[in-house]
């Protein structure tokens, strides 16, 4: 019989690859324990029915000088199957991370019958083997990318299944109001079992739930990926020194030339437990030059896309007219926020900043100097409280992922057909029609209705070794 | 033992609901036919009410007839009440029911077997099937006699080791007054078939000149028929009339007196009851607070005096049944002609079939009807329908016959037997089909009639008539859609239904959506037939569907794109040889399942309670893998062809 290729032994490096002192590797598979035994010799042979911790070295036999070769010393955690992350036999290797051990380990482990992982592989074995459900298999993604403090916390709520009960309490009321109508339709004659308008208000309720669990969605992204940061403003005025900055590195071009930077330049940042991701763009104005006007078609674009804008001004000069239109060519929503850097504030200042308009909050308003440091750590908090006045209330239901969110509009969607019927005075089945597939799509969000193309856009994101 | 030399091709067990359409399709398509009943003189029996279809019931009548079953043809000429139930709710869930008169029902029926061709009747018991290396051979007789069949459905009914209780007495019988068959399951659960007992009732029967009709609420049956045929255009009858009681808090207070001798609740019957048509002992308990419960009078025939008490099926004692009888207005002097009762027997759990109601443990052995843990008529005579025509189809190495969830009712009641767990009588209900909106009882012959006429069951004019009517009806849909009135016409119609005016003319199909408007409200403005209310009935038919269409338009689309979705789980199959336990991450309890319902699509196995997505996925995956490592030779060969 041709052996199930979910069962194959498969083998990843689950920390980061290059050279470090120590590594991980992680075996998952029916051999994942019987290939182990047949290289190491520690202090005690190793036990497929105990989750243990070994110390030894792991040898191999040189063709050559028929001998046996040490390749490293290493420490060996054993989990039995049922018992692991993957629900298989698995072992995990630390090792020391040099690049000639780690090759070793997987030429010794790939000649036994292991193959390589694939991406996201350990994890859809998790999953299918009941180890998780769909929810926490994403969490798991969420955790392995969280690079910041706060959208570690997310990943691990959604971990626990806080999303999962969420859902699970909605599609209980659904699955109620359903029933009701059912009822009607099959077990009476012309009958009226459910009372419209309480079943009305009730699917009103449900979708301002859902519809504010929609609204989490843009935090969420922004706690998971980072709220995205635009610098712009006119040429010179300090754009890629305050990224420089904010950066705490040398990491663009800096010079008294206007229209030094051209193309954009995006870096991580990171503020107390937030993350953002924040980008240098070049200078907006009519130039001649097509370079640089790519490059000014390339900012626009990105202003557009952005959470959060720094408008860039250099306060020691005294044009705030070009200033003001500068900004109004660009297309801003009203989603979007804006704070004016009054930059080389260390320089006498000319700008007369109160031209800008009277709306403009105080706290949108920071002094700084790129040269003299000034003012950043007012930047810098006021970064923070943005993160923090997006915050919805309950902490216990935020959405991240692109799929939750379409598919929970798809739910509100539904519902509001449903409503629209009972309005119009139709039928229970048409009424129950849309509830059910309100109710098909939260299935699909917790993956009790399971299709291929879920499975598959899921462990696409997954890196190799997880 | 005496070998008959009869041979037969289809061999039918029973000569019940599922029995006669089994032994009907068969001989139809051309099978020689033997039927065998215990007896001949209770053929297509009524064994509880006197009627044919109702809320979801009524759509597989009407599903049964298009694809050229027998069921609605006789329901029709025994008819003595039709009415449309759900009336005041959508199209969808407009359900016919009728009443009848039970001994025309049975005498129609019989001679319909009678007089058709390659079918032959027998009166015998069956004690055992003759079985060699698992193929079915034949049947063997009580009195020993072997009669050779290439294929035997077993349509045995409540028959199957049935008990019989009212009160604290009970007896072996298939029904009141007939007997029980008792070796029979013993012979397959030696087999290896899993046997469970399920438990249904009945209630007391009354002497019409005893009841005081004036009591209570006629219900009289509808001024116009639908029939449940296409073979008949109408039905102009006298209807008899139905009536409506209830019970009060006293009656139950007697009731309750009696649960000290309830076979029910003193634990004597060990078979499961359907929750959703409880016994009157029940309902008090269960819905406490109820005062009280809906009692209907329906006739037992045209000319029989008896009333069938439709809601208060009962196992108590005599004299409990009688005094509670007694306490419902109407009912006061009350004669019983007839004790309710609770009767047991064996079933079979479907999920031992084949989608085709083949059985998987031996081949060329089907079961059908109430054998498989359903209830009602009309669930036995669609799987009867089924069963006889998958006999033939197989004998002549044709493919099966399977109606998808998406296309009819017989569909969802049969892939639901053979894929989830039935452990209380099966019944049909709307909300068991994902597709309701579409799976109408007025397109029944617009979805399934080319089937029927495929199978040889419809003839070729039926089928010729459908399809001028299904083009006569897309034309009619054409024209509503493009035709535009003058405004002042459109206005007169308006006006008339008291609808507010229009200031720019609209196409009619538009104007028809507006709920109160009607097709037959253009009849002032147009003398086409399709508004004309007295048209025939191929124009009313036409009426219907294009008032649906239009009307429910939006839904129906959204229904559409809905099972769609669907029909890529539906459609992809799972190889019968697929080993599950090769499967190794399946959870046992699945794995177990799996091997035991074999699913033939993805679909399906995710529908088997217990099998989870996780498992579903593992499935996949598999065959996904399967799949691509089947793609590699096959292109290489096409490279070293080229
Ligand atoms: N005195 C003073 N000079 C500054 C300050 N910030 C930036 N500069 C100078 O201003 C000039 C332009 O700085 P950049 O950061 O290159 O300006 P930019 O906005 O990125 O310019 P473009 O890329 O051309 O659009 C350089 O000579 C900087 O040294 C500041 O806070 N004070
Ligand atoms: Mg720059």
């Amino acid at each position: 019989m041709i052996p199930h290729s979910l069962h194959d032994t498969i083998i990843a490096l689950a920390t980061p690859s290059g050279r470090s002192a120590l590594a991980i590797i992680r075996l998952s598979g029916d051999r994942a324990i019987a290939i182990m035994r047949e290289v190491f010799s520690g202090n005690r042979p190793l036990n497929e029915h105990k989750a243990g911790r070994y110390l030894g070295y792991l040898e191999v036999a040189d063709r050559s000088s028929e001998q046996t070769a040490r390749i490293d010393q290493v420490i060996l955690h054993v989990f039995p199957a049922g018992n692991s992350y993957t629900g298989e036999e698995m072992v995990e290797i630390n090792c020391h991370g040099s690049t000639y051990v780690i090759s070793q380990i997987f030429r010794i482990a790939l000649d036994k019958g292991a193959r390589m992982a694939e991406a996201g592989e350990f994890t859809k074995r998790a999953y299918i083997n009941g180890k998780m459900d769909l929810l926490q298999a994403e969490a798991v993604a969420d955790l392995i990318q969280a690079e910041s403090k706060t959208s570690l916390q997310q990943a691990l709520s959604q971990l626990d299944g806080d999303l999962s009960r969420n859902f699970q309490a909605i599609k209980e009321r659904l699955k109620h109001q359903c029933a009701l109508l059912e009822l009607e339709l099959d077990f009476s004659d012309d009958e009226q079992f459910v009372d419209r308008r309480h079943l009305m208000e009730e699917m009103c309720v449900l979708e301002k739930d859902i519809e504010s669990l929609i609204s989490t969605f843009d935090y969420g992204r922004e706690v998971r990926d980072g709220a995205h940061i635009v610098i712009a403003g006119r040429p010179n005025v300090g754009k890629s020194s305050l990224l420089n900055c904010l950066l705490a590195q040398d990491r663009a071009i800096v010079t008294s030339q206007p229209g030094t930077t051209r193309d954009s330049i995006e870096e991580a940042m990171r503020v107390e437990d937030w993350l953002f991701k924040i980008t240098d763009t070049a200078g907006i104005r009519d130039s001649a030059n097509e370079i640089e006007q790519m490059g000014v078609v390339r900012t626009k674009a990105l202003v557009e896309k952005a959470d959060l804008v720094l408008w860039v001004v250099d306060a020691s000069q005294k044009i705030e007219d070009e200033d003001i239109e500068r900004l109004r060519e660009l297309k801003l929503s009203t989603s979007q926020e804006i704070i004016f850097i009054l930059n080389k504030s260390d320089l006498e200042t000319k700008f007369a900043a109160h031209k800008l308009g009277h709306q403009i909050e105080p706290e949108n308003l920071i002094q700084v100097s790129c040269k003299t440091g000034a003012g950043l750590e007012d930047l810098r908090d006021r970064l923070k409280r943005y993160m923090e006045s997006r915050a919805p209330e309950k902490e216990a239901g935020i959405i991240t992922r692109v799929r939750h969110r379409n598919l929970l509009q798809q739910v509100a969607q539904h519902l509001n057909r449903a409503v629209e019927s009972i309005h119009d005075q139709l039928s229970a089945e048409f009424v129950a029609f849309d509830l059910r597939r309100a109710l098909d799509s939260i299935g699909e969000i917790v993956g009790e209705v399971t299709s291929e193309e879920i499975l598959q856009e899921i462990f696409s994101q997954f890196c190799i070794g997880k | 033992m005496h070998k008959s030399d009869d041979q037969y091709d289809v061999i039918v067990v029973g000569a019940g609901h599922a029995g006669c359409e089994a032994a009907l399709a068969a001989a139809r398509m051309g099978a020689s036919t033997l039927l065998i009943t215990l007896n001949i003189f209770s053929i297509a029996q009524m064994s509880c009410n006197p009627a044919i279809g109702g809320l979801a019931k009524g759509h597989l009548v009407k599903e049964i007839d298009a694809l050229g079953g027998e069921m609605g043809v006789v329901a029709d000429k025994s008819g003595i009440q039709f009415r449309l139930l759900n009336r005041s709710k959508g199209p969808a869930v407009w359900s016919p029911r009728a009443q009848n008169d039970r001994l025309a029902y049975s005498q129609i029926m019989r001679q319909t077997l009678e007089e058709q061709p390659h079918l032959v009747i027998r009166q015998h018991a069956i004690k055992g099937l003759v079985i060699h290396e698992n193929q079915i051979q034949g049947v063997l007789t009580d009195i020993d006699t072997r009669i050779r069949g290439r294929s035997v459905i077993l349509a045995s009914g409540t028959f199957l080791n049935g008990l019989i209780h009212v009160g604290m007495s009970h007896f072996p019988g298939g029904r009141s007054g007939d007997l029980a068959v008792s070796g029979l399951s013993d012979f397959l659960r030696e087999k290896g078939f899993i046997v469970g007992r399920l438990k249904t009732g009945t209630p007391p029967r009354i002497d019409g000149r005893s009841i005081d009709f004036s009591a209570m609420i006629e219900q009289p049956g509808d001024a116009e028929v639908v029939p449940f045929s296409h073979r008949h255009e109408r039905i102009d009858i006298e209807q008899k009339s139905c009536y409506l009681t209830r019970t009060s808090r006293h009656t139950h207070e007697l009731l309750r007196t009696g649960l000290s001798r309830s076979p029910l609740y003193q634990g004597v019957i060990k078979g499961v009851g359907p929750r959703y048509c409880p016994s009157i002992e029940d309902k008090i308990n269960r819905f406490a607070d109820k005062e009280s419960h809906q009692i209907f009078l329906e006739p037992e025939g045209r000319d029989s005096n008896e009333y069938y008490l439709n809601g208060f099926s009962t196992s108590l004692p005599e004299d409990v049944q009688i005094a509670a009888v007694r306490s419902i207005p109407g009912l006061e002097k009350a004669h019983l002609t007839r004790l309710g009762y609770a009767i047991e027997y064996d079933y079979f759990p479907p999920n031992q079939l084949y989608a085709t109601l083949e059985t998987k443990a031996i081949s060329g052995l089907y079961f059908a009807g109430q054998i498989n843990g359903t209830s009602g008529y009309e669930e036995a005579a669609a799987q009867g329908f089924i069963a006889g025509v998958n006999a033939v189809q197989k004998m002549r190495d044709e493919p099966p016959f399977i109606l998808s969830r998406q296309e009819a009712y017989i569909g969802v009641l049969i892939d639901d037997l053979v894929t989830k767990e039935v452990t209380e009588p099966y019944r049909m209900f709307t909300s068991l089909a994902e597709n309701r909106l579409h799976l109408r009882q007025d397109n029944a012959d617009l979805r399934l009639m080319l089937y029927g006429y495929r199978l040889g069951l419809i003839s070729a004019e039926a089928y010729t008539a459908l399809e001028k009517r299904r083009k006569a009806t897309a034309e009619a849909l054409q024209q509503l859609r493009e035709w535009r009135l003058p405004l002042a016409e459109v206005n007169a119609v308006l006006q008339a239904v008291g609808a507010a005016p229009l200031e720019h003319t609209d196409t009619i199909a538009k104007i028809l959506k507006r709920p109160e408007i009607t097709i037959c409200d253009f009849a002032r403005v147009s003398d086409h037939p399709l508004f004309d209310a007295r048209a025939d009935a191929q124009w009313r038919r036409i009426r219907t569907q294009v008032e649906i269409e239009i009307k429910y338009e939006g839904f129906l689309q959204r229904q559409q794109e809905q099972i769609q979705k669907m029909t890529a789980m539906e459609e992809h199959p799972i190889p019968a040889s697929l080993n599950y336990d090769a499967l190794l991450s399946l959870s046992a309890e699945s794995r177990e399942k799996l091997k035991r319902i074999q699913p033939r699509t993805l679909g399906q196995a995710s529908r088997i309670l217990g099998v989870g997505p996780e498992d579903i996925a593992v499935i996949m995956v598999f065959l996904h893998k399967e799949r691509h490592k089947k793609k590699v030779p096959r292109e290489t060969s096409a490279g070293e062809e080229s």
